[in-house]
């Protein structure tokens, strides 16, 4: 079944088509099955940071059409669309974005608080979701008392607490050192594999997008190339390390 | 758990951001409320001088409504902000703006309601020790402190209005949130900014030509009391200031731009300094604006207090004076001779003067009550004035005594008719007189030469008047003679019928001594509601930049976190923002002070022109000199925290 699907997606920034507008999509035509990892790579300034805000709402493009779990999100209102978002998305940001004043805890809750989830069903959740990421021993501290790697994992618990149809993330491991990354990246295959859950990831980081089990290149605002895992994650990353000297990526960075 | 004990919890975290918006609420009811009570307060009111109070407490009140509104906005405005994460993340999680605003709503219904209560009950507690500085200024007498119903309803109605404005305004900029600006709100940096010299130098003319303008009108007595000529001007001088604010940053970018080599050395504190100029554009200004309020405030009315003394003087250029004339104030020489005999203070000079009152119609004599102007001959004229004019026969000069707007009705050049009789005036203008405009209630006189006289002498013989004009040594010590002279004038008029009588109630007994009590009581009032005025702006402008530098911290830890990274050492990183925040420290104070200093020249010369310069120009040089040092207190201190707070990494 196919969870995500686009058509010919556009992004101009700056308005009219003159010497001041940036194209940062120029016609993506991308699907997602369900239970797929995906991963998103590219240059900086390719567009993918752009590509994620549109396939999630965030965003408008400029024209194209994004369809999700079967509902084109193109032709929704505001409203339709933050309810969708609240129900069928999950977020991982580069920066967390955890609010300082709410415990961890509270922070993954906060999807199901806005549901008006009842209480049983939230606590029950949290607990599996929270001890499945191993933060639940931690659940009652705040943001800024525990280490970023925690607070990237609560961040995932609550992109997955409502069981949403496809979780996107922006360079999740982008403010992480390698340990904190590996392990995160271990928490997206664990919920990939064991709870089925579709995931959209961007990253510039090779090593981070060897867990994947798809990866698209974008360059200059279009797919220019994809490939599939075969199940060797060693061999993934020699080969994503190939195509990224083919397109000019930051090798140099990884 | 529900949504609300989120929102609870945030609001707990979120105090001190909740806390000076309330404070800034708070603060402006209070305030209202107590010009409020003064202003409804029965005593004072049946107190006599109802008129002045009233006008000058409505003003107060407009005021502190008018600045409420900008007060409020800008708390509220900074606070919405503040919480744009907040509201970011809540929109990824799928709320909608339309809840956002709801939420907006309820926090901020709490708040309004809580300072409302609070400002309320400062309020009463605080109006008590107002209302009595007030009636000791007044020195009125049985001021009861009260507190009536109307000021409260006028308060709570007043600040509803501006409530709902701020919340209209602010629905407005939250109509459409959109979560990536909202997300990187904090993180956002500023605009680009373009080097450009020109606008700069063109809003710096404007600035400079209407400033030169200004000064013109000023000196200008025909202009300086056209309303329309000095409100344009006033507007231009802000759009100088405006735009020469706004376009700063492109200037000093575009002129540091042309040296590359000095651009690049200072380029983080170029860039700093310029967008500064740009991000707070409309701050800086408003800040200019506050502060020329504040040296104009608090400037004036010490200057008019100290210069009491010597405005009296200018407007009553004798000791004591009365005209007597239509039968009214007709008192016999032996009774003058014996009340002044009996004066404290010797008597150093007595005139008598004789004038006519003519009949006189023309828009220009609107202004004056008798309907008639006082008409004397050119040689008592001289003698009596220590003047050198010439006025020929047919000719008529008109001696302006007291000013008032629209009062120059009488040109050089066009023909009077003035007693039967047609004459040419030749001269129009500001110049002595041999009384003040009070004894004989009249905006100039006529000088007409001696011929003249005598011809509409002989035939006006029921409107001969006398001014009976006095000198003592020491005209402090001349209450007692006045008290005799007007009591013993007033028998004196009570034999007259009372058609005639009725002119003894404009027709009385001035006194210098009398002008300067009221001028100096008029004056301690004035200077009390704007020195309150001028603490409330200075205290605004301070809350100002409090919130701003508060606003700003933490994108600005940010920023430095990441210099810090590159190896931007302390000692660097110290003196950029030092000189960010001389910028927006003092760049407003700089721009106050030029406005305050001409908005002062100009009142100078509605006051009496040269005579009193020197008084308004130093007491504004103090006043701007306090405020300089005050804010470099402020300045110290804000500095101080900011940079603990910013600079905590290195
Ligand atoms: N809000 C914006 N306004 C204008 N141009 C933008 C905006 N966001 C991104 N861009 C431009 O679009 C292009 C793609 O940006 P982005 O999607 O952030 O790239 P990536 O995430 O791959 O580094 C870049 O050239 C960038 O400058
Ligand atoms: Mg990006």
């Amino acid at each position: 079944m196919k969870v995500l699907n686009t058509k010919n997606i556009t992004k101009v920034y700056g308005g009219k088509e003159d010497a001041g507008s940036t194209r940062a999509l120029d016609g993506v035509d991308l699907s997602v099955e369900a239970g797929e990892f995906v991963g998103v790579m590219g240059p900086s300034g390719s567009g993918k940071s752009t590509l994620l805000n549109i396939l999630s709402g965030i965003d408008i493009p400029t024209t194209g059409n994004i369809e999700i779990d079967g509902r084109s999100i193109t032709t929704m209102s505001k409203d339709e669309l933050a309810l969708f978002r609240r129900q069928k998305l999950g977020f991982v940001f580069q920066e967390f974005n955890l609010l300082d004043s709410l415990t961890l805890k509270e922070n993954v809750m906060l999807p199901l608080i806005l549901d008006k989830k009842d209480s049983a069903y939230m606590e029950e959740k949290i607990k599996e979701i929270m001890s499945l990421f191993e933060i639940y021993h931690i659940k009652d501290k705040y943001p800024h008392g525990v280490s970023g790697g925690q607070q990237q994992r609560a961040a995932v618990s609550r992109s997955l607490v409502s069981d949403p149809a496809i979780v996107f993330a922006d360079e999740p491991t982008g403010n992480l050192d390698s340990k904190s990354s590996n392990a995160v990246m271990r928490l997206f295959t664990k919920m990939n594999t064991e709870r089925n859950s579709t995931i959209l990831m961007v990253t510039h980081d090779a090593f981070a997008a060897s867990f994947c089990k798809r990866i698209i290149f974008i360059k200059d605002g279009k797919v220019c190339m994809e490939i599939v895992s075969k199940g060797d994650r060693k061999e993934f990353f020699d080969r994503i390390l190939d195509c990224l000297a083919v397109i000019g990526g930051e090798k140099n960075e990884i | 758990m529900k949504f609300s004990t989120i929102a609870i919890k945030n609001f707990k975290v979120n105090l001190k951001k909740y806390l000076s918006y309330f404070l800034c609420s708070s603060f402006s009811i209070m305030l209202f409320f107590m010009y409020a009570t003064l202003l409804f307060n029965k005593s004072l009111k049946d107190g006599g001088e109802k008129e002045v109070i009233n006008i000058i407490f409505f003003m107060s009140l407009t005021v502190i409504a008018l600045f409420s509104v900008f007060f409020i906005n800008y708390a509220h405005t900074a606070f919405v902000k503040s919480r744009y994460k907040e509201f970011g993340i809540y929109m990824t999680l799928g709320m909608t703006s339309k809840d956002i605003r709801k939420i907006i709503l309820i926090e901020n219904s709490f708040i309004i309601a809580s300072s409302f209560v609070t400002g309320l009950v400062s309020g009463v507690i605080f109006s008590r020790l107002f209302q009595m500085v007030v009636a000791s200024i007044l020195d009125l007498q049985g001021i009861e402190y009260s507190l009536s119903l109307f000021s409260f309803a006028l308060t709570v109605g007043v600040f509803a209005i501006v409530f709902l404005l701020v919340l209209t305004l602010s629905r407005l900029h939250t109509r459409k949130l959109e979560i990536g600006e909202l997300l990187s709100a904090a993180r956002k940096n500023e605009k680009e900014i373009k080097a450009k010299l020109l606008p700069g130098i063109l809003g710096f003319v404007i600035l400079v030509v209407s400033l030169a303008a200004f000064v013109i009108v000023s000196d200008n007595d025909t202009l300086n009391t056209n309303p329309v000529f000095v409100i344009i001007n006033i507007l231009l001088i802000f759009t100088g200031v405006y735009l020469t604010i706004a376009n700063a940053g492109m200037a000093v970018l575009a002129m540091i731009k042309g040296n590359k080599k000095s651009y690049y050395q200072n380029v983080l504190l170029v860039t700093e300094i310029t967008s500064k100029f740009n991000q707070n554009k409309k701050i800086i200004f408003v800040l200019s604006i506050l502060s020329s309020m504040i040296v104009f405030f608090v400037a004036s009315p010490f200057s008019l207090f100290s210069l009491a003394e010597k405005i009296s003087g200018m407007n009553q250029p004798n000791h004591i004076e009365y005209a007597s004339v239509y039968g009214v104030n007709n008192l016999s020489d032996a009774k003058l001779a014996e009340i002044l005999k009996s004066s404290p203070t010797p008597l150093e000079k007595q005139n008598r003067i004789e004038f006519l009152a003519l009949g006189f119609h023309n828009d220009a004599g609107v202004t004056d009550k008798m309907n008639a102007k006082p008409v004397i001959n050119v040689s008592a004229y001289n003698q009596y004035t220590n003047s050198s004019i010439t006025v020929t026969n047919g000719q008529v000069y008109n001696a302006i005594i007291s000013w008032e707007p629209g009062n120059f009705g009488i040109a050089p050049g066009s023909m009077l008719t003035v007693g039967g009789k047609k004459l040419t005036v030749t001269e129009s203008k500001r110049a002595p007189w041999v009384s003040s405009s009070s004894s004989f209630l009249c905006n100039s006189g006529l000088v007409v030469s001696d011929e003249d006289y005598q011809a509409l002498r002989s035939a006006n013989q029921n409107s001969v008047g006398v001014f009976h004009t006095f000198m003592f040594k020491d005209w402090k010590n001349t209450q007692k003679t006045i008290d005799e002279l007007t009591a013993a004038v007033k028998a004196e008029n009570a034999k007259i019928t009372p058609a005639v009588a009725n002119g003894d109630k404009l027709i009385t007994v001035i006194s210098r001594i009398l002008a300067y009590t009221e001028l100096k009581k008029a004056y301690s009032l004035f200077i009390f509601v704007t020195a309150v005025m001028g603490l409330l702006f200075f205290i605004a402008a301070g809350s100002v930049l409090f919130f701003k530098q508060y606003t700003e911290t933490e994108s600005a830890r940010q920023k430095y976190d990441k210099l810090y990274k590159i190896g931007l050492v302390k000692k660097e990183a110290k003196g950029i923002i030092t000189k960010e925040l001389l910028v927006t420290f003092f760049s407003p104070l700089i721009f106050g002070s030029v406005m305050g200093y001409s908005f002062i020249y100009y009142m100078t010369h509605l006051v009496g022109g040269q005579d009193v310069m020197k008084e308004f120009m130093i007491f504004a040089t103090v006043v701007v000199a306090a405020y300089f040092l005050f804010q470099s207190v402020f300045f110290f201190l804000t500095r101080k925290k900011y940079m603990d707070e910013v600079l905590k990494k290195y």
